[in-house]
């Protein structure tokens, strides 16, 4: 064994150090995020969870950007939760807040009961397609950024350059790559949890097979309506750079899931 | 409390008030392994590796570079005090250290809400049927069913 120094002059000396230690990892560090708890804690001082509640869904919305922390037992769930109460007259006022700690804390459960549910599909695809009809790999295009689809490729950009992706984002990135791509779940899964600073095997793999159907009643899919009432700002949503995704869901669902003869995927 | 008592901090136990250190004792040695062959079959990007690798740093434990349980093994614990979570490259390193007969603590982190026996919830509305009553209330706060 050989041990490992702690101490370096800057961050730059420790990315060097890092590097050294497995040329074989991809990309360049992340200045979005520092690890250790003196930056979880500035986080965790600036949360706004009644503020998240109402804005959430939108890509510049008062996310906390607190997972990465989490991930990796910098923060506990039960911290989180404390300071958010702290911030708070009643309790009721960050129910949204609360529940996105406790969509976590569901997934741990789950893998802590079914491990084997990970990285198997714990349903059929409700898609009228089976799994044998997905794509076993990620397409190049996508893993690159250089789908030609503007937002996706903005989407792809932030997470290869930061390790993070608002929560929506990756919703939509999920689908693009299993409905619109018909890419197994599996394989967009591997893909985040190489690059997510919160990568967290439980939470990511659940979430993608909630978009799949593979986990959940029906797939998810989205528009570019959607996009646009919830990322314009943030990044190009105009329809001549997105066309794939400019059509209404009644027709999204006629063409990925032509097999289905009723019902559809959801949307928001 | 054993003679040598060890935690090991891994990847998804990087703080210095985990459970597991208080169950060890505070003179207990906490160790965090760099285990290449691992980290490369995870496929971490640079970017969650020197994230990693700054949340260690910040810890004053010790960083030894190696095979997790050759290295873990050769430290000799009594006991060796492991933070639970869902990684799957958990139960293995585990399973080799029971092979070995390295004697083992697993501690949980903080719950969020109390485990009950038996709850085994599919879909997240279910969970929260439960939930809800404790997810509003410190751990503290919240008695063990």
């Amino acid at each position: 064994m050989e041990p490992l120094p702690t101490q370096f002059a800057d961050r730059a000396a420790l990315i060097a150090h890092v590097a050294a230690l497995a040329p074989w990892a991809e990309g360049q560090a992340s200045d979005a995020f520092l690890g250790g708890p003196e930056a979880a804690t500035a986080r965790l001082a600036a949360i706004t969870p009644i503020e998240y509640a109402r804005t959430r869904n939108h890509g510049n919305g008062a996310i906390t950007r607190l997972s990465p922390y989490i991930t990796h037992g910098v923060l506990s769930l039960d911290a989180v939760r404390c300071a958010a109460l702290a911030k708070a007259a009643q309790p009721v006022q960050i129910t949204k807040f609360i529940q996105e700690l406790a969509w976590r804390d569901f997934w741990q459960g789950v893998a802590h009961r079914h491990p084997h549910w990970l990285w198997t599909d714990v349903e059929p695809y409700k898609t009228g397609f089976a799994a044998a009809d997905y794509a076993p790999e990620l397409p190049d295009d996508i893993a690159q950024g250089r789908t030609g689809i503007a937002c996706i490729d903005a989407f792809i950009a932030e997470l290869r350059t930061t390790g993070y992706l608002h929560n929506h984002a990756r919703m939509y990135l999920a689908s693009y790559v299993v409905h619109f791509r018909r890419v197994r779940w599996q394989a967009g899964a591997r893909w985040f949890l190489q690059h997510l600073l919160d990568g967290d095997v439980a939470s990511n793999n659940f979430s993608w097979q909630w978009v799949a159907s593979t986990f959940s009643h029906k797939p998810y899919i989205f528009n570019l309506e959607n996009v646009a009432k919830y990322f314009t700002g943030v990044v190009d949503v105009s329809p001549a750079h997105n066309a794939l995704l400019d059509a209404t869901y009644e027709a999204l669902n006629a063409r990925l899931f032509p097999r289905m003869l009723h019902g559809g995927a959801h949307g928001r | 409390m054993g003679a040598n008592p060890i935690v090991w901090l891994h990847e998804a136990a990087l703080r210095a008030d985990h459970p597991a250190m208080r169950a060890a004792g505070p003179h207990a040695t906490a160790v965090y392994v760099w285990d290449d062959a691992q980290l490369q079959r995870a496929g971490y990007s640079l970017k969650r590796l020197v994230f990693i690798y700054e949340c260690i740093a910040a810890l004053n434990i010790t960083l030894l570079r190696g095979d997790t349980v050759a290295v873990l093994s050769a430290l000799k614990p009594d006991p060796l005090y492991v933070p639970a979570c869902s990684a799957q490259w958990l139960e293995p390193a585990i399973a080799a250290l029971q092979a070995a007969n390295i004697p083992f603590v697993r501690v949980a982190d903080v719950p969020f809400v109390p485990e009950k026996r038996g709850h085994d919830p599919k879909r997240f509305f279910q969970y929260w049927q439960r939930a809800e009553k404790y997810a509003f209330t410190p751990a503290a706060e919240t008695l063990p069913l």
